[in-house]
């Protein structure tokens, strides 16, 4: 009895269903990445998460995080420490130039990985930490970042950052600042990026591209939302494009 | 439990690969249509491989991919259709909801006996039945305890039994 109710019951709710859509693992990957920044650059938006000495980068390094999170799911799913940028696999060294800001970036990212496990860019190395560029631009900025132990690197102006993985295409990682009436588009790129170029309004901008860092400064007058695109030319000759989204970053 | 990511990552995609038509089931219950449940799956195993680390270990990993999956159509439903709580809403979960056949016009005499069942017998015969889960699966989702789903389910088919009985001997009686 029991048993032939349980095949009546099966077959009289099999005919309630419809076939659904077929699975599509593809599209779960894409919206789980597009998560993963969300929640980054929501972290990043919360007052008390970052001590910023300038509060008005928070929302640009917010933007950065957006805009630059195209492989930000790998955070979740690897467990490298070696990463593409060889300035970041020594020992640490020029961190006397920049400990406060990059400490507090690291900080950061300590706290990331503690409130929402599994979901950040893992441990900040911070004995790895290295002064990329310094004494750039008008300001005089300073690039410093730090691997982590998945693999990806975190870098800042200013502790105006974000973190990324290098990995992949296009090879660089890349924030926009916006403060003391300058926008700089900064960034790491991978060993094998040989030019990083920046375009302002439709034209290509030569980036300073140094010991695996990058920085270019816009021109007065121009804004960020005029920033269209970052192009990394690579070693072996060929380019790789990081596209803003219409309407600017 | 000290969970690798890589691996949890590796079991959530193989789950979903391996049960996603169960899954699709299980939403379909709960928003009504195959579209709105696809995305809710989608949405559901996205945001557990993005949470990844929510994941403690202390249950099975289905188990929580079912309720996540759960409260995503919970959200999509609830988003397209306020409905009012019923009186007996105090007794449920967090994960309270109330199935509805998706096509009741294709079998009116199953609607009219699952209708008549209170909320929580006819949520676990949904689950039985049109998602196809197991009675540990049912627990896992539900929050509850095997033996309560196996006696929640044992007086919903046998009140099941009686209403489609009835059902069946009015018709008879119709045409005779």
């Amino acid at each position: 009895m029991s048993n032939s109710l349980d095949t009546m019951l099966s077959e009289r709710f099999s005919g309630q269903c419809e076939a659904p859509p077929g699975a599509d693992l593809a599209d779960v990957r894409r919206r789980a990445r597009h998560l993963v920044v969300l929640t980054q650059a929501r972290r990043l938006r919360q007052p008390g998460v970052r001590r910023l000495p300038l509060r008005g980068s928070l929302l640009v390094a917010a933007v950065a995080v957006l805009a630059g999170g195209g492989t930000a799911a790998a955070f979740a799913v690897r467990a490298l420490t070696e990463t593409p940028a060889s300035a970041l696999n020594g020992p640490a060294h020029g961190r006397d130039a920049t400990p406060a800001d990059a400490l507090d970036l690291a900080q950061a990212v300590e706290r990331w990985g503690v409130e929402l496990p599994g979901s950040g860019p893992g441990e900040p190395l911070t004995d790895r930490s290295a002064t990329l560029l310094s004494d750039v631009g008008s300001q005089h900025d300073t690039v410093s970042a730090f691997p982590t132990s998945h693999g990806a690197v975190c870098f800042e102006i200013r502790a105006a950052g974000t973190c990324n993985t290098l990995d992949g295409s296009p090879g660089i990682t890349w924030a926009i600042l916006s403060a003391l009436g300058s926008t700089r588009v900064y960034g790491v790129a991978a060993d094998g990026v040989a030019r990083v170029q920046v375009n302002v309004g439709g034209l290509l901008h030569e980036a300073t591209l140094r010991n695996n860092g990058y920085f270019y400064e816009l021109e007065k007058g121009m804004r960020l939302r005029d920033v269209r695109g970052i192009t990394a030319t690579w070693k072996d000759g060929s380019t790789r494009e990081v596209t803003m989204p219409p309407g600017g970053p | 439990m000290a969970i690798d990511n890589r691996t949890l990552a590796d079991q959530i995609e193989r789950i979903y690969r391996e049960r996603y038509p169960a899954f699709c089931r299980l939403a379909t219950a709960v928003t009504g249509d195959v579209e709105t449940a696809h995305d809710a799956v989608q949405g559901g195993f996205a945001r557990a491989l993005a949470r990844s680390g929510d994941f403690r270990g202390d249950g099975s990993l289905e188990g929580w991919l079912w309720r996540i999956v759960l409260r995503k159509a919970l959200d999509l439903r609830r988003r397209d259709v306020p409905a009012p709580l019923p009186a007996d809403a105090a007794e449920e979960t967090p994960l309270w909801w109330r199935p509805e056949l998706p096509h009741p016009e294709l079998d009116p005499e199953l609607d009219a006996a699952l209708r008549a069942l209170p909320t929580r017998q006819r949520r676990i015969v949904f689950l039985r039945y049109f998602a196809d889960m197991t009675h540990g699966e049912i627990a896992e989702v539900s929050e509850i305890a095997p033996g309560t789903v196996s006696a929640t389910l044992t007086q919903a088919k046998a009140a099941l039994a009686r209403r489609l009985t009835q059902a069946k001997v009015a018709d008879k009686e119709v045409h005779r």
